[in-house]
């Protein structure tokens, strides 16, 4: 080996891009030879140097990528979720197909020459998660994950991971939500097909038949609200409202609201009576709660909870399903016990602050200071006892438990407002340093 | 998963695949505008339009695993318009060897670089290498690659991206040497 053979290859030596074949040899010239060795090292040191120089760039482009996809994210909120709004706003006439939900998007291009491709319309958007949510557009390619609002094309199939609840709706209105460990097809928007895990489906009444598919069988309606669960061998149907037509291959039956039918091995069973659907559809919940405190499906859902706590034989149950929600569940019981409606049923409202202040982080101190004059003294006491667990100390009044004087309250409550709004300020300059 | 597979996954509304190429292709097209335009700020702000003009455009990519090629071809678009409004502006971009710059316009202050971070001396001397130089160091730093991808991006064989890297690296030695670094 020569010098200027030996200077070409001693960068492909320092990239690792050498063949091993080759190495020996440069190895033994560069053993012998003392500018090539030099320019090696040097060559080394200049490697180093740059690398070193572009570690800041490297940051730069891995920002880049995140903020570029923030931006298409936002850009996709804006335009409805769609990618394909902006083919038609930017390229291509559309030409919706004859039937079913398939567009033919027909690119021209210079020269007259024309493609045709095919480009599912989608038929649903994944409305709410909990935690990572995957799809696919056709099988055996690889999941990918699917952003909230992100569009879920016809055919695609979704899964949730084993920490993570979904809420899709589809195009006409119709709410699944898949529990953690879910797997379903989609492929038109009034048909879903369930291949393990379990789903809750709530119908629009329009008249149209809704599908639920299932190994070996298929669930039926035109309207209502349901809960289906499948695993190798066994599948259920819980009605919740409305009814739903069961066919397998060891016949057909209609399940009413209220009613859980179980499938084995494709036969279905005895009919049962669902002594609660609330219990039977808790999971959904922690969905709810990300709809915000308001929700009125969350509210109607706490209050049916609220109305079993002290009532039921089983109500720790109840209360056990409010609490394994977490410090999530505090603003709506609080809005609940601030509410006109908690006003006819006192067992409720104290229940439903009780819990509230176990459960309450700093989120909730605005609407627990709102308890601390509250016309009800079990209501004040569980109000005043978050706020002195949150803030570490109470704010030296002299009420206790026992004090009625409206005065005195209205006193108390203030002192609070003035610590919060002190405390916030406090926090939001500390942000702002920080930032 | 390839590109192409990534761009019909797009295409058929799952935009999520495009946020996949965008980690994929964002230091390539970040080096690419660098070595264009010599300025990683301004770098940074076109290589996030050509991945924007991307996505918008991408039902007019014939062929879906041409994808990086075809994105290069819209990065180098978004540089030379950018250029053109620079140029228009009054505001030169040299276009010469980096012995004819440093002829021209003399070695940078010694002061200025004492105060500068060996990096950035660093950077300003790749921005200041001859274009064919100054892409592959880019494209190589930038991002783990190899001769033969960097070859795939700019339509040469790996034998001239190690040519080009060996000449400006043997520039930059002889800068850094007289820098000092």
């Amino acid at each position: 080996m020569d010098c200027q053979q030996a200077l070409n290859e001693i960068g492909p030596l320092v990239d690792g891009e050498l063949p091993e074949s080759g190495r020996p040899a440069l190895e033994a010239h560069l053993a012998d030879c003392g500018s090539c060795r030099t320019a090696y090292e040097e060559l080394l040191l200049a490697d180093a140097a740059l690398a070193r120089a572009f570690r800041p760039r490297r940051r730069a482009a891995a920002n880049l990528a995140d903020r570029t996809i923030e931006h298409l994210r936002s850009e996709q909120l804006r335009n409805g979720g769609a990618p394909q709004r902006w083919l038609r706003a930017w390229t291509v006439p559309l030409v919706a197909a004859a039937a079913g939900f398939l567009l033919a998007v027909v690119v021209f291009r210079a020269g007259g020459e024309r493609q045709v491709a095919q480009i599912p319309a989608p038929l649903a958007r994944l409305a709410l998660a909990t935690g990572p949510t995957e799809v696919r557009t056709v099988p055996n390619v690889a999941w990918l994950g699917c952003p909230t609002d992100g569009p879920i094309a016809a055919g695609s199939a979704v899964r949730t991971s084993d920490a993570a609840r979904c809420e899709i709706e589809a195009s006409d209105g119709t709410q699944i939500r898949l529990d953690a460990g879910t797997l379903v097809e989609l492929p038109t928007p009034r048909c879903v097909r369930l291949t393990h895990g379990e789903l809750y489906s709530a119908i629009p009444d329009d008249g149209k038949q809704f599908k639920i598919e299932l190994p070996g069988a298929v669930i039926a309606a035109t309207q209502g609200k349901f809960d289906v669960s499948c695993t190798p061998g066994e599948a259920s149907l819980t009605v919740v409202e409305g009814a739903a037509d069961v066919a397998c291959k060891s016949g057909t039956r209609n399940v009413a609201a209220g009613q859980r039918v179980r499938l084995v091995d494709g036969r279905l069973q005895e009919t049962d009576a669902v002594v609660d659907p609330l219990q039977a559809t808790a999971w959904v919940n922690e969905l709810l709660l990300l709809k915000g405190p308001e929700n009125p499906e969350l509210v109607e859902r706490l209050n049916d909870i609220l109305a079993q706590i002290g009532h039921a034989k089983i109500s720790y149950l109840y209360e056990d399903e409010i609490r394994r929600l977490g410090s999530r569940a505090a603003r709506p019981l609080l809005r609940y016990v601030a509410s006109q409606r908690s006003q006819s049923d006192e067992a409720a409202r104290i229940a439903a602050a009780r819990i509230a202040g176990d459960l309450a982080d700093e989120t909730a101190i605005g609407d627990l200071i709102a308890l601390v004059d509250d016309k009800d003294a079990q209501v004040r006491l569980h109000a005043r006892r978050a706020l002195e667990r949150l803030a570490g100390r109470n704010q030296g009044s002299a009420v206790d438990d026992s004090v009625e004087d409206p005065r005195a309250l209205r006193a108390d409550r203030d002192a609070w407002q003035t610590w919060w709004e002190s405390r916030s300020q406090k926090m939001g300059r500390s942000s702002e340093e920080d930032g | 998963m390839t590109d192409g597979q990534l761009v019909r996954q797009t295409l058929a509304g799952h935009s999520s695949a495009y946020e996949e190429l965008v980690r994929r292709w964002s230091p390539r097209i970040l080096a690419f505008c660098h070595a264009k335009v010599r300025s990683s700020h301004s770098a940074e702000d076109l290589a996030q339009e050509a991945l924007l003009r991307g996505y918008r455009s991408l039902a007019t990519l014939s062929e879906p695993d041409k994808f990086g090629c075809w994105l290069h071809g819209i990065a180098l678009r978004t540089c030379l318009d950018w250029l053109k409004r620079k140029e228009n502006q009054q505001t030169r971009f040299y276009a010469g060897t980096a012995e004819e710059h440093l002829a021209a316009h003399g070695h940078p202050p010694l002061e200025r670089l004492a105060r500068e971070e060996q990096t950035e001396s660093l950077l300003a001397a790749v921005e200041a290498l001859p274009d064919e130089c100054r892409e592959v160091v880019m494209l190589y730093y930038y991002q783990d690659v190899t001769y033969l991808e960097i070859g795939d991006m700019l339509g040469v064989s790996a034998a001239t991206v190690n040519a080009r890297l060996t000449k400006a690296r043997k520039l930059l030695r002889e800068q850094m040497t007289h820098f000092g670094t």
